[in-house]
Parts: C-alpha cells; structure tokens; sequence
C-alpha cells in the first residue's frame, strides 16, 4: 500500500514535468486530461492507500472525483487536493506543496459514514436536487462517545455550535447533522478530541505544517504558514507563503496561529473568506484571534506583523530556536503549552499578563469564602487544570494555567458560582503558565465518628448548615459526624447513643422529617 | 437523463439496497449467499460509487468474494444476534435499544399500528418480531418501490406522500435503533461477513436519513411557507459554498 500523487499534466509548470516531480514519500504519475476525465483515477489509484490530486484548478466538480475515489477503493474525504496553480509557475514550491499534502493525506485515520454529508444545489427544490448527476459530499464532524466527558458535565461543544447542532440528550451529545454547516468551531472548542473532523484533525496539520517549513525541501528563504478557508476559491500564490486549508477560518484557535512559530514560521496570517464576506458569518472571531495574537507576541518582544488578517509582503526571519518539536502543539489542550513555549523563546524575557477574549487559556480564580470545596469543579474540568485531591485530612483544589483551555465548564458546573465562588478569565500570563499547579481553595474534611472516614469538607457543611438554619440542628449534628454509610445503615454498638439509626419511642415522630432531611444532605454531600 | 427517470432510479437502488441489507441479515443460508454475492458484483459496477456509503460497501464486497462457510456464519450469527447464554452484543430488534417507558407490549403494538397505517403488513408466515430489522428493512423496501410506481405513473403527490413516510419511519424507527445496533455488532463482529456487513448497512441507512430528510424538505419548500427560511436550507446553501 502507497501514497499516489496523480497530476494533471495540462497546466503543470515546466517543459518536463516528469522528471522533475520527484518524490520521496510518494509515487508521482502525470497524467493528461486528469481534470476533465475523473475516471483517470479510478485506473491509476487503484490499490493504493491515500492519494494527492494535483489539479489545474478548483474549479472542477468534486462529485465525480469523488465517485472515481470509492470506484478506487479510497475514502473519498481523505483525499487530498492541490491546485497547480498556487505553485505560481515553480517547481520546487509545487514539490514543496505536494509533499506537504502527502504528509497530510498520510494521517488520515478514515472517517466514519456520519462524517459525509451530502451537500445540495442553491436551489432547494426536489427537482433540482434529482437532477444532480452525482452527488457531492463534504465532511462533517462526528462524535466519538469514549472520549466525550459530557457526563462530567462538559457542554464545551454545545456553546460553541453556532447553528445549535450539538444536543445533549439523556447525558449524551449528539449531532443533528441538518443544521450543521461544517464550520468546525465544535472540533476545536472540545478540549478532549471527542469531535472529530476526520479531514482535519491535529495529527493532519502537525504533518503538514511540518512539512511545508522542513527547510531541507522547497525554495530557500523565510516561510509563512497561511490558514484559509476550504469555501474560498481564492489561489494563494504569494511568495513564501504556502496555504494550510481548514474548514472554516474562525475555527482556528489562536494557538494555531501561534504553533507554526514554533515549527519554524517566519510569519502565520489568516486569509478571512472572500474579503470579509464569511457566509458563515465567522470573519469576527477569526479577527479576535488575530488581536489576542499580535498583541501576545508584542508583550513578549516579538513583532506583531508574525501574526496577521492577510499574507505581508515582507517575510522577518522565524523566531530563533523554534524546534518545539516534542509535543502534538495543534491538539486541544496544548494552547497553554503552545503560549509558554513561545514566552520561553520570547526575544527580551519579560512577563506579561492581559486579558483578551480571544485568549485560548484562561485563569480560574476562587473565592475561599464562597467555596465549599465541593470539588465540581474539577471533575468537570476536561483538562484537569483544576485538580480536587486529599491532603492531610483536608481538600485541596490546585489549578495548572498551561493545561486550562479557558473552556468555562468549571464556571457553569459551580453550584455556588451565584455566591461568586469560581470565576474563569481569559488572562494570558507568563507566570500562571510558568508556575505549574497552584493551591486555589481548601478545607478540612470531617471525619465520622464511628468508622473514622471522611464525611464532607468543613467549608460544604457550614454551607449546608447555614442552608438547614438553626432549627435543623439536630440534622446537622448526624450530617457532621458521620459518614454516609454509617447515616445510612448504622447499627447500634458501642457507641450507639451516637447511632442515627437508634432511637428512644419518644424520638420516633420526628424521624421522617429528619430522614427526609438527611437524604437532602446525603444527595448534597455525594 | 431528466430528474423523473432519476428519481425512478434512485428509489428502486434505495430499494435494492434495503432487500439486499434485510437478506443478508436473515439467519444464513448457502444460496442466498450466493445470490448476495452476485447482487454486490452487480452493485460494483453500478451508480452506487456515487454515493458516501458506497465507501464502507467496498469490504463487503471483496468478504463475499470468497464467502466464508454457512458453519461459520451460522456460529457468528448465533454470536451476534441471537440470545444464548449471555445477552447477545447487538439483537436485531428495535425493543433492545430504546427506552420503553410504557413496557415492550405498548411498543410492539404502536409499531404494528405503524406498519399498517403505512399499508403494510408482515407475512404471517414469517415468524419475526414486529420490531426485527428485517421487517423494517422490507418495510423501508415496500415504501421505496411504492414510490417508484408512484413516480412512474406519474403521480406526483402520491410520491411526495410515500417520501414523507418513508422519512417519518426512518426517523422514528430504522435510523433510530438500527446505526446503535450496527455499530456495536460491527466492534463485535470484526472484519468479516457480518462486521462488514452491518459497518456498510450502517452507512447506508446514516445515508438513506440524510437524502429522504433533503427530498422531503425539498418538497415542502415548495408548497410550505416558511420552509424556505429553515435553518436545514440555511444550513445547506452555507454548504453549496464549499463546492
């Protein structure tokens, strides 16, 4: 099994092209009348494992391309496309393009039948639709239920839907593919990879990326990365710039903008759909990503031009030591690790802390009066920037900025956010992703007073107490000192006047109301 | 070609496609086996490539090939589908994979009334459950070729209306269950027969939801006001400029 570079031969640069698209990770085939016979690829891509269609333009019609894809035995959706004409005429950019869509091709992992959606002609009519010859697909995202955290109360993906095409129902997410317009914002707001675009997932890009600034391939001289959008017909041929295609330009969070420096990027621009005409609508949050963007390079010393809204004329060289080469810097959660790589490599050294809401971390803060160190909060957080965990007969919630997507989960799951407890800020800081996991709110745990486990946080049973009041002091005094299982089926024994369960005839008659009660605090406390 | 004849085709591939899905999901038998076999051969070289679906087709295609032995289907069928000891990984009944709130008695006959308010019935010879995938494949089969004559003899609003139940039965019952149930069986099962099988029947039906849905849609656009300003059509023509 192999990679295929299919290219059409009509408008390739060169006298012979042949000879000259070498290369290394693929077999190359130029083939006449590629673009105006899709059958082509059925007879020539068969057996292989990806393929790379270099076409003379976009302007063919996908579905029949597509068709001769599944006649070949490929997934059509992994296919790779790239236009001739954003090599401008040289050979070496074209080469440099070619190999950086193998790369990319070369991680496609498959999609699942949920991932292909019909797309359908201007005109919603039946008719209209039944006079399509072939069908056209494009790639939607799609759920993968082992990853997704939604039962810890994560609802990342359902705030960012701008359709409302995310639902959570009995637990559980799922997409109503109808409203979906593939704009990919769900797949990059999931902190966990639970959303998948099988076309562009973090693996993809890191290859690509990779790829496309190896200086050993490809025209000498600084290079930017430019993100585009897939709905745009626009040819980026700009010189030294070399275009990353994603479904949607507002998708791409700011830590994407940030990572190719890191790869070797001299410079990452955003090309906004057909000159701020987004039909999705989403040019804005692009933008807002942009600003967070040129002013964190400015505050750490580097020019602001390295991120832009379009390709500069002018290319700096790429930020010195940019080898960051360790870690998957387009995953979900590697925003932090993303911000504090470059604040490491940051040209004077010098702090920073701002807040912006196109921020990809965020800083929680708690209120140590209002917490009752419940610890929601932590189970809910995807990332596990913020970590409940006993210490020494008490609770500790520590909080780690470089893990913290800023996805707000911690915020919305608090039940004593209405009191102020939690709030989360869209603040980059040096230090906050410098200094690892900090203590934010604590309290001793209570122990019971027959089998020695902890029952609750101190903070949470003076919440409840002052919640139950003082006439439910009686209540209070059993919530306290025992644990649930002794609450629950204590039996007499040798402490049993202590015992919930063993009471005098007199105390009979106010058993139900404080067994209700005490239910209420067993459901609170677990 | 022009869009009557099309639909024509399209209705009747649907059909083809559910018979060959309920077919190969009855308990195995060394000739229909065969018969699947030369129906997928077919299915190859026909427009099916010109459909998503057609992607997870491909591996069925090349098991029935050299199709595995009825002993080893048998054992797998017997496996993945029918109760033994343990709780089968996917029966092949709707009851096993939605919540019943008024118990299996209530549903079975809410959806026995179903089948008849769409003018079907099940062979009394047959002797499958009311909610058994098969009966719902060639109940889905029944509507698509009613709506294939429906088209031929040039009755439009009678095509529309079998278009509607055929996307109203697949919402409320086949695209419900049946994906969940071809999932799992396809983790149980593996690569072969049923594994591919039920991943291809999976697509397809994922598929079959998605087109009846536009075409329904695509109807009302027409007659319905309001349609037009849906969020479906809003949603589609964002789309349309990806292309």
């Amino acid at each position: 099994m192999s990679t295929l570079v299919l290219a059409c031969a009509d408008r390739l640069p060169g006298v012979t092209p042949e000879e000259w698209l070498w290369l290394e990770a693929a077999e190359v085939r130029v083939v006449r009348g590629l673009c105006n016979d899709p059958e082509l690829i059925a007879r020539h891509a068969d057996g292989v494992s990806s393929l790379v269609l270099a076409m003379c333009s976009a302007d063919f019609v996908s579905g029949p391309v597509q068709a001769a894809a599944r006649r070949a035995g490929l997934d059509p959706l992994g296919l790779e496309i790239v236009d001739v004409r954003a090599a401008n005429g040289d050979i070496e950019r074209l080469i440099l393009l070619l190999e950086a869509a193998v790369a990319r091709a070369q991680c496609f992992a498959g999609s699942a039948p949920e991932n292909a959606r019909m797309i359908f002609p201007k005109a919603v009519t039946r008719r209209a639709l039944l006079k399509l010859r072939i069908a056209e697909y494009v790639a939607v995202p799609s759920i993968e239920p082992s990853r997704c955290v939604a039962d810890r109360g994560c609802r990342a993906c359902v705030e960012a839907c701008p359709r409302g095409a995310i639902v959570l129902s009995d637990g559980a997410i799922s997409i109503d593919p109808a409203p979906c317009d593939a704009c990919g914002l769900c797949t990059t707001a999931c902190p966990v990879q639970a959303i998948v675009d099988p076309t562009v997932t973090p693996a993809q890009l890191d290859a690509q990326v990779r790829t496309l600034l190896d200086p050993s391939s490809g025209p000498s001289g600084p290079r930017g990365i430019l993100f585009s959008c897939r709905r745009s017909r626009r040819v980026e041929t700009a010189p030294g710039w070399y275009p990353v295609v994603v479904p949607c330009t507002g998708m791409a969070p700011a830590s994407w903008l940030l990572a190719p420096l890191l790869l070797g990027a001299a410079a990452v621009a955003v090309r906004l759909c057909g000159d701020g005409e987004c039909p999705l609508g989403r040019d804005e949050a692009a933008l807002e990503r942009v600003a967070f963007c040129r002013r964190l390079l400015g505050s750490m010393g580097w020019s602001q031009d390295r991120v832009a809204a379009a390709p500069g004329d002018v290319l700096l060289a790429p930020v010195p030591g940019s080898d960051h080469a360790d870690h998957n810097i387009f995953a979900p959660g590697a925003a932090g690790h993303v911000l504090h790589a470059l604040a490491e490599q940051g040209s004077d050294g010098s702090a920073f802390v701002f807040e912006h809401p196109g921020s990809p971390v965020g800083i929680v803060e708690i209120r140590a009066d209002a917490c009752t160190a419940c610890g929601m909060c932590a189970r809910t957080c995807p990332t596990e920037a913020l970590v409940v965990a006993p210490r020494d007969g008490a609770v500790e919630i520590t909080f780690d900025g470089v893990r913290c997507t800023a996805c707000g989960q911690c915020v919305a799951s608090c039940p004593e956010v209405a009191h102020g407890a939690i709030a989360l800020r869209r603040v980059a800081s040096r230090d906050a992703l410098a200094q690892g996991a900090t203590r934010l709110a604590g309290s001793d745990v209570a122990s019971c007073v027959r089998c020695g486990r902890p029952v609750a946080p101190h903070a949470m049973l003076q919440r409840v107490a002052g919640l139950l009041g003082p006439k439910e002091r009686r209540v209070m005094q059993i919530l306290e000192r025992y644990c649930l299982d002794c609450r629950a089926i204590g039996s007499p024994g040798a402490d049993e006047r202590e015992s919930p369960t063993y009471r005098s005839g007199g105390e009979a008659a106010t058993m139900h109301r404080r067994d209700q009660l005490a239910r209420v605090g067993r459901i609170h406390l677990e | 070609m022009t869009a009557r004849p099309r639909q024509i085709g399209l209705a009747r591939l649907r059909q083809g496609l559910y018979r060959f899905i309920a077919a190969g999901l009855l308990p195995p038998d060394q000739e229909r086996i065969v018969a699947l076999a030369s129906a997928i051969a077919v299915l190859e070289t026909s427009v099916i490539h010109g459909f998503a679906f057609a992607t997870w087709w491909h591996p069925l295609a090349a098991v029935l090939d050299e199709p595995p032995s009825i002993d080893v289907l048998e054992a797998d069928y017997v496996r993945l589908f029918e109760a033994g000891v343990r709780e089968p990984p996917c029966p092949l009944v709707e009851s096993a994979y939605l919540p019943l709130p008024r118990g299996p008695g209530a549903f079975l006959v809410d959806l026995d009334r179903e089948y008849r308010r769409l003018g079907l019935a099940a062979n009394p010879l047959i002797s499958l459950p009311v909610d058994h995938a098969v009966l719902q494949l060639e109940g889905m089969a029944a509507l698509c070729a009613r709506e294939a004559e429906a088209t031929d003899r040039g009755d439009d609003a009678e095509a529309k209306r079998v278009l509607g139940d055929e996307e109203r039965f697949l919402k409320r019952h086949l695209a419900r269950w049946f994906p969940v149930m071809a999932h799992r069986g396809a983790v149980a099962a593996g690569d072969g027969y049923y594994g591919t099988l039920l991943t291809g029947a999976r697509a397809f039906v994922h598929h079959d939801r998605e087109l009846v849905t536009t075409l329904a849609m695509a109807s009302r656009v027409a007659t319905e006001p309001g349609v037009a300003t849906d969020p479906r059509v809003a949603a589609h023509r964002g789309l349309e400029a990806v292309r």
